[in-house]
């Protein structure tokens, strides 16, 4: 998978993710690799910035939370957010059926 | 946590561009993450080095990570930054370079002493002036340009 199209999809990704609860960045980061059985391996440091981002539009509410011996931030799903992931999830089935429908799966 | 960590977040610290208080989650983050995913390597049966190791190569390098929490504003307002200071320094260099290459030919005129022949064009007297008006502009600037640089390097390491 190239890092520019996923990208592309980082948010639909992370707001999916946060679907099954609140949860810390090394949290999301590693169910987004395991669920995507390894495809979706980003720099992982990276993907703080783009938390940090929708938590700005409103998307994610976060929080200190105590971790051994350190504070973790730990990230939720807002209202916003969920209708938001609604929405992208619904262009997300459109624009890949048309995909899946022209491009195919190889025979 | 091994030294290798500190030292990515030292680096990190040093690096990052951001408001205090976004530096500080960005660290307390960071830090969080590297010790869950050295913590998971041990348990894979790495030693302490190689999870370590390991976890900072996952995490990214400093760079990139710097780059990705900078805002697109927050950059443009660098590179803005970055160009200024450099036509400062080429100004004030190109002046210090014309002061010290007057300087050098007035002393040589005065030593020599009133030629034969029309006034030379500047005459000495005008040519003085130009000298001092160039080393007061551009040996400041010079000045100027590696304080204001050496203190960006101190609040830079103070993160």
């Amino acid at each position: 998978m190239e890092r520019e199209r996923l990208k592309g999809n980082l948010d639909l990704l992370l707001l999916s993710v946060l679907t099954t609860g609140p949860a810390h960045g090394y949290a999301i980061i590693t169910a987004l690799r395991e669920r995507s059985e390894g495809a979706f391996d980003l720099g992982e440091g990276t993907v703080y910035p783009a938390l940090h981002r929708l938590e700005a539009a409103g998307l994610l509410a976060s929080d200190w939370a105590e971790a051994p011996g350190r504070r973790r931030r730990v990230y939720a799903l807002t209202g916003k957010g969920a209708a938001a992931l609604a929405a992208d999830r619904a262009r997300w089935r459109r624009f890949a059926a048309g995909m899946q429908a022209v491009v195919g799966w190889p025979a | 946590m091994t030294g290798l960590v500190e030292e990515y977040l030292r680096q990190l610290r040093a690096s990052l561009r951001t408001r205090p208080e976004e530096t500080s989650r960005i660290l307390a983050e960071a830090e969080d993450h590297l010790r869950e995913s050295v913590a998971a390597g041990r348990a894979a049966g790495l030693t302490e080095t190689e999870a370590a190791e390991a976890a900072i190569s996952s995490f990214g390098t400093v760079r990139a990570v710097v780059r990705a929490h900078q805002t697109a504003r927050g950059q443009a307002a660098a590179a803005l930054g970055h160009l200024f200071m450099a036509i400062w320094l080429l100004a004030g260099t190109v002046l210090t370079s014309v002061f010290a290459v007057g300087l050098y030919i007035t002393v040589v005129m005065a030593v020599k002493g009133p030629q034969p022949g029309p006034d030379p064009d500047p005459s000495p007297g005008q040519l003085a002036y130009l000298v001092v008006a160039c080393g007061l502009l551009g040996l400041p600037m010079l000045g100027s340009y590696h304080r204001v640089r050496r203190s960006l390097q101190r609040s830079r390491s103070r993160g």
